[in-house]
């Protein structure tokens, strides 16, 4: 009876574990991914001071032991040059004419996709509850779209008895809002462990560190 | 246990703590006077350099090694370094960097030093009273400035703030909190004095975002506040302020009507407060994270009106706070002020719910004041922003009162 709770003990641990490397693997690679494709294309919102973005994403590979507030800012500044990557690749868009249909994706879909693989895969089935902080912040992102959506609502009542002015920029405006509200929800929980901060970290570093010496972006 | 020691070291440091605070709240009255354009004094002004002074103090001591741990509790909350961290980061993408460098240094000392100097000046109940007291010196000395000049001199200008936006701002988050924090005494004189200042403040406006804040402030309080005489003392107030400010508006004789209007003078055009607001809301769709960086806002949103009319109306510091943080440091920005707003509303909201009338608790009066003044910088921060060099001090003493008065009712309890 013991030897068999050992086992299937053991057999869970092990699925955990192939769960975690997969999930960890998927972020990192999309992480990799939205590098990658940012050098490959011109960016749309030039990086002035590619230094800074460079200093930050050094600061996210320490490892400070037991600094929780550190920690904290390391993984909100994780969260911020990830999310700057995805912005640079949301105005760029694949497109198949060869289909019938006209079939047109942004770029960051993809990436984001990757890192929702990685939460459902890993994230989602781990027996960690989210921690204070996570519920915080995503009582202060429902907040902040409740800001956004109640001036929406009266700029754009007040604008259409003007001018007419149509709500297509304000839809634009919530569907990008709600991207990188996911981006959150899928990457808040994986930058909690260290080794994935410091893998981001690094990939980040070496992206930003090309951009400060080659100027590319500026 | 570790007991919480929130006191300096002490009772000279502690004196020299209420000082600094003393001479920034008082000096916040009169802004960037008598340098108005002088970019020198507009950094090193009164108010700023005691912040400063206490600041690198304490940095010494920090580096020193002494008190760290009564430093480390005297810190803003986690929300507030995330979103000046946010500020920091979003310079990468300013144009003008030194522009970017200069509002985001003036952000992160008013909202780290100053907290610190107010958390270090409030280490009693009769230090906590002081600074109220101090508050209130401050706006009688704004509006007596204000009234003198417009109804005496009969000039278009509002005291030592010069702009109605900035005065509005100042004053319409000031008055809730000095005002509430009045109106909850058992005194007559007291109550008196808080009617007066509500009067003087609601007829000394010239803009909307002033006039709302303090209304939605004193509301509040009369909402929160379960007496009959406190309530009958802020309608009172609000009526007849309202009341003499529509009277001389029929006369022309102040210009709060222009502002309320939804419509520009020449009738067919939407006032460009609102066209302003749509242009920030746009510039969310191509800059989303990255924003146009702390404090250049201007460098970038004159691309976003699209098909809508530029007038050029706007007068500077009439910005919608909210939008502004959205489209400077991007939506997470935005994200982490809410945070900043949220942690401490809850902590002022949890104390309010603890209200116990009856047994006339000082420390109720305080988070009575502490409320109506975190809900007046909310309504505040539709018309102006709460977060410009020489208001943002007063959001500051806000947060750390609401921090003060919380740790004060824990420490009793103990």
């Amino acid at each position: 009876m013991t030897e068999q709770i050992r086992t299937n003990n053991e057999k869970i641990c092990k699925k955990e574990t192939i769960r975690n490397a997969v999930g960890f693997g998927l972020a990192a690679f999309g992480v990799v991914t939205a590098g990658y494709m940012c050098f490959g294309s011109k960016m749309p919102v030039a990086i002035e001071n590619p230094e800074i973005p460079a200093v930050a994403s050094f600061f996210i590979l320490v490892n400070y032991k037991s600094k929780t507030s550190l920690n904290i800012i390391q993984r909100i500044t994780g969260f911020y040059l990830v999310a700057v990557l995805v912005n640079q690749l949301s105005q760029q868009y694949f497109q198949t004419s060869s289909l019938p249909i006209n079939f047109r994706v942004s770029s960051s879909i993809v990436v984001l996709s990757l890192f929702a693989a990685g939460f459902f895969i890993a994230d989602k089935k781990s027996v960690n509850p989210p921690d204070s902080i996570y519920k915080m912040l995503f009582y202060s992102w429902v907040f902040a779209f409740g800001v956004i959506i109640a001036h929406m609502a009266i700029v754009g009542v007040m604008l259409n008895r003007f001018y007419g002015y149509g709500y297509d920029r304000d839809l634009y405006v919530l569907g990008n809002l709600c991207l990188y509200f996911l981006l959150f929800i899928f990457l808040w929980k994986k930058l909690e462990n260290i080794r994935f901060r410091q893998v981001v970290g690094l990939i980040l570093a070496v992206f930003y560190t090309v951009v400060a010496i080659t100027g590319r972006f500026s | 246990m570790i007991k919480h020691q929130i006191q300096p070291a002490d009772i000279s440091m502690q004196i020299i703590a209420a000082t600094c605070a003393g001479i920034a709240i008082v000096a916040s009255a009169f802004h960037f006077w008598p340098f108005e354009n002088n970019k020198a004094w507009q950094m090193f002004n009164l108010q700023n350099s005691s912040i400063l002074v206490w600041s690198l103090f304490w940095a010494v001591l920090f580096l020193l090694n002494r008190n760290r741990r009564q430093i480390i509790t005297l810190m803003p909350h986690l929300s507030v370094f995330a979103y000046l961290g946010i500020n920091v980061l979003s310079t990468a993408f300013a144009s003008d960097r030194a522009r970017a460098a200069g509002f985001t240094i003036k952000l992160a000392l008013a909202l780290i030093g100053g907290y610190m100097l107010f958390s270090s000046a409030i280490f009693s109940k009769k230090t906590l009273q002081l600074i109220y007291a101090l508050a209130t010196a401050a706006m009688i000395i704004s509006l007596s400035a204000c009234l003198t000049e417009r109804f005496w001199f009969g000039w278009d200008k509002f005291g030592f703030h010069v702009n109605a936006y900035k005065y509005g701002t100042y004053i319409g988050i000031l008055t809730p909190l000095c005002s509430a924090y009045l109106f909850t005494s058992s005194k007559n004189w007291k109550i008196t004095a808080g009617m007066i200042l509500v009067f003087a403040a609601i007829i000394s406006s010239g803009s909307f975002g002033a006039i709302a804040a303090i209304f939605a402030g004193v509301l509040t309080t009369a909402v929160i506040v379960p007496r009959w005489y406190v309530r009958t003392a802020i309608l009172a107030a609000v009526i007849s302020g309202a009341g003499f400010l529509s009277l001389s508006n029929m006369n022309r004789f102040l210009p709060v009507s222009d502002d309320i209007r939804i419509i520009e003078k020449d009738g067919t055009n939407l006032k460009q407060r609102y066209i302003e607001w749509q242009a920030e809301i746009n510039l969310l769709e191509n800059r989303t994270i990255t924003g146009t960086a702390a404090g250049c806002i201007n460098e970038y949103r004159s691309n976003f009106y699209y098909r809508l009319p530029k007038l050029n109306t706007l007068k500077p510091f009439d910005q919608n706070g909210w939008l502004a943080a959205g489209a400077e440091t991007g939506i997470f920005g935005l994200v982490c002020f809410c945070w900043v707003v949220l942690h401490y509303g809850k902590m002022a909201f949890l104390k309010v719910i603890d209200f116990d009338w009856k047994k006339g608790r000082t420390i109720d009066r305080f988070a009575a004041a502490n409320f109506a003044g975190l809900s007046a910088a909310c309504v505040a921060n539709l018309f102006s922003s709460v977060q410009y060099n020489g208001i943002v001090i007063i959001f500051v003493l806000v947060i750390a009162l609401i921090s003060g008065t919380n740790r004060l009712s824990e420490e009793n309890l103990r």
